[in-house]
Parts: structure tokens; sequence; C-alpha cells
């Protein structure tokens, strides 16, 4: 890996701001994807922004009638969770069809998109 | 002359006497040094700050100051010679590294040793002794649950997080009825099981031993 410096942001505009001033930086949540890009040299950020403290974790209904999935709920959290196991359960299957359990346990809704 | 067991033993003692006289354990980083040519490690120049970092590992608050690259496996085995949990191949596919963090099983191979501040850590060191095995440890040692050995103490971290995370109602890829508890058959243990590699080939008996601390008929 290159060397780096690191950073753990304690709220969302501070993990913003904290980007906005280092365009080589990169976020890092549960880090199983970029970690592992980064020791291949793919991805060689200078600076990381830990954003695990952001209090992004949480499942909540929406007044519609869905659910708003935070940022950094995890993979094993999203699949076990009752209302997405009732009614999302594909979204649960295909959670529970990646990876391992180990990476589940720390992988998060955004770095699995991002 | 010392045989080259006596010098094993020596260097070991010498290591422990390192640690033991260090405040705080200071260790160079060694990413990259096992990864493909294309990282070859970065020896002094350019190398980020070191960072001080503060967990608990089986119970022992431990203090560590690193470079920020050190993942939480090369911390374990190399900041605080806990050599139990090993190295297979650096990249979250074989589960060599597995520990429990936080009442979690993870591949410490995939994390950063510094994102863990105030975090519990629970190693195979952590697990059983040799004197009083966990039930898990007695399990694999009864059903001959490894050959080499060199996957057995992420085998086992992962084996009883698996139990809990049954017990906690968590579905697998297997469980036919996402909304009922999960069954505690071979299909669930293996499925649960399969970030866990085994280049022997003890998967068989791994199940059972699983199986045994689980309750069911060995
Ligand atoms: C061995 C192995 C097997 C795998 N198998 C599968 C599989 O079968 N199916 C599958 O879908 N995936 C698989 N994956 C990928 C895995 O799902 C991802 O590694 C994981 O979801 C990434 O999440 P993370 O939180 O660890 O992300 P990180 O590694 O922390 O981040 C990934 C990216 O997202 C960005 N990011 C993270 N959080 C945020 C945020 N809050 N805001 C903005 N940007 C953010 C980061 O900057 C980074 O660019 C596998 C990975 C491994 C290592
Ligand atoms: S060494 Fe971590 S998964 Fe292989
Ligand atoms: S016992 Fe040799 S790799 Fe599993």
């Amino acid at each position: 890996m290159k060397p780096f410096t690191y950073e753990r942001a304690a709220s969302p505009a501070g993990a913003a701001s904290a980007a906005a001033r280092r365009p080589d930086a990169r976020f890092i949540a549960g880090g199983t994807n970029l970690l592992d890009l980064m020791k291949l040299q793919i991805e060689t950020p200078a600076h990381l922004i830990d954003v695990n403290d952001l209090g992004l974790d949480k499942i909540e209904p929406t007044p519609e009638g869905g659910l708003r999935i935070g940022a950094l709920v995890r993979n094993t959290d999203l699949a076990a969770d009752a209302r997405v196991r009732r009614d999302y359960a594909v979204l649960s299957r295909a959670l529970l069809s990646g990876a391992s359990g180990q990476l589940r346990n720390r992988a998060t809704t955004a770095g699995n998109l991002l | 002359m010392a045989t080259p067991r006596e010098n094993d033993v020596k260097r070991r003692t010498l290591m422990a006497a390192t640690v033991a006289t260090a405040t705080v354990g200071t260790i160079a980083s060694r990413a990259g040094a096992q990864a493909s040519p294309a990282s070859p490690p970065a020896p002094g120049s350019g190398a980020a700050p070191t960072l001080k970092v503060s967990f608990t590992v089986n119970g022992k608050p431990r203090d560590l100051e690193l470079d920020p690259r050190t993942t939480l496996l090369d911390a374990l085995r190399e900041g605080l010679h806990l050599g139990g949990t090993k190295k297979g191949c650096d990249h979250g596919q074989c589960g060599a590294c597995t520990v429990i963090l936080d009442g979690r099983r993870i591949n410490s191979c995939l994390t950063l040793a510094v994102m863990h501040q105030g975090g519990r850590i629970t190693t195979i060191e952590g697990l059983g002794t040799p004197d009083k095995l966990h039930p898990m440890q007695a399990a694999f040692v009864k059903h001959d649950g490894y050959q080499c050995g060199y996957c057995t103490p992420g085998q086992i971290c992962s084996a009883v997080a698996v139990l809990e995370e049954i017990e906690a109602g968590i579905p697998s890829h297997v469980t036919a009825d996402l909304n009922a508890k999960p069954a505690l058959d071979d299909a669930e243990l293996r499925e649960r099981m399969s970030g866990n590699i085994c280049r022997c080939g003890a998967y068989s008996n791994i199940v059972e031993a699983i199986g045994e601390v689980a309750g069911r008929k060995a």
C-alpha cells in the first residue's frame, strides 16, 4: 500500500468538508473493497476519511411506507432486518448470496453500491 | 553451539522481552510485503506519521503506535506477537485471519488497526488455553477438524460466531424460510463456514465438530 494519512470524521458535514479539502482522499467504511484495491495499488489515496462514526447505520420507515437504509448499515444487518426479510425478501436473498459471513459483517450498503 | 530449536526459543524470549519493556509497541508496516510484485514495501520514504490506537485484545487493554497502513491482522501478529491468527491470502478470500471484533467475526486482513479505537477483539488465543480449551477447540481435536492446522484458528473463531449468528436468527443463503429460525443442519453450517477455506479439505470433520458443539448428536 502507498502511504496515506488517516482521519475519523465525526459528522456527515465534517466528512464532506474533509473530502472537499482533500481531493486525493477516499472515504473508508468497511474497507473490504477499498483496502483490497489499495493493497494491489489499483487505488492509491493519499488520505482516508473514516466514516464509521457518522451514525448513518439505521433502517427507518418512510412516510410513504418504504424503508430508508443508512449508508453504513452492514450487509448482515440489512439482510437480517425483520422488515427487509418480510417485505423485501429479494434484497435479503441478494445480500446473503454475496461474499462471506465475515465480509458481510463489515461491508456497508454505501460501500457495496460505490 | 545452539541447536536451531534453542536459537528459536532464545529469539522468542528476546522478542517477548522487547515487547515487555516497550510501553508502546511501534511496528513498521509490512503492508505490501506479501502482496503482488506491483506493491513493494515502501521503506521510510514518504511514510505517513504513525498514529496511536488503543483497543482490548482477549480482555487486555493494548496500546499501539502504528503506520496507518497496518492491518488489524499485522497489528495482532507483529505488534502484539499473537501469532495464532493466520495470514493466508491477505485479501478477504480465505478466512485464515478471522477474529471476533465487537462480537462479530471479521477478516482482520481487510481492516486497518487504527479504525478500531476502543474495540474489543477476540483471537484464538482468547477463546481457550491449552489447559482449558474452548468447547469448539475441544470438538475440533476430537473430530480431527484439521490436518496441517493453518486454517484452524480462523475456522474456530468463525465457528464460534456462526453458532451465535444462528442463535440470533441471522439467515443465510440456504435458509429456506427467511422469517423462521434458521436450522442447524449440515447445509446451514457448510454455507455459513464458506468464508473459511481449508487447503487440506477437513470440511466434513469441521462440520461434525461444529454440529457437536451446537448440541446435535455426534
Ligand atoms: C473476497 C470478496 C468476495 C466478495 N464477494 C462479493 C459478492 O459475491 N457480491 C458482492 O456484491 N460483493 C462482493 N464483494 C464486495 C463487497 O460486497 C464489498 O467489498 C463491500 O460491499 C464494500 O463495502 P465496504 O463498506 O467495505 O466499502 P469500502 O471498502 O469501505 O468502500 C468501497 C468504496 O465505497 C466508497 N464509500 C464507502 N462508504 C461510503 C460513503 N458512506 N459515502 C461515499 N462513499 C463511500 C469508498 O470510498 C470506496 O470507494 C466481495 C469482496 C471480497 C473481498
Ligand atoms: S488472510 Fe484474511 S481472508 Fe485470507
Ligand atoms: S487443516 Fe490445513 S488448511 Fe485446513
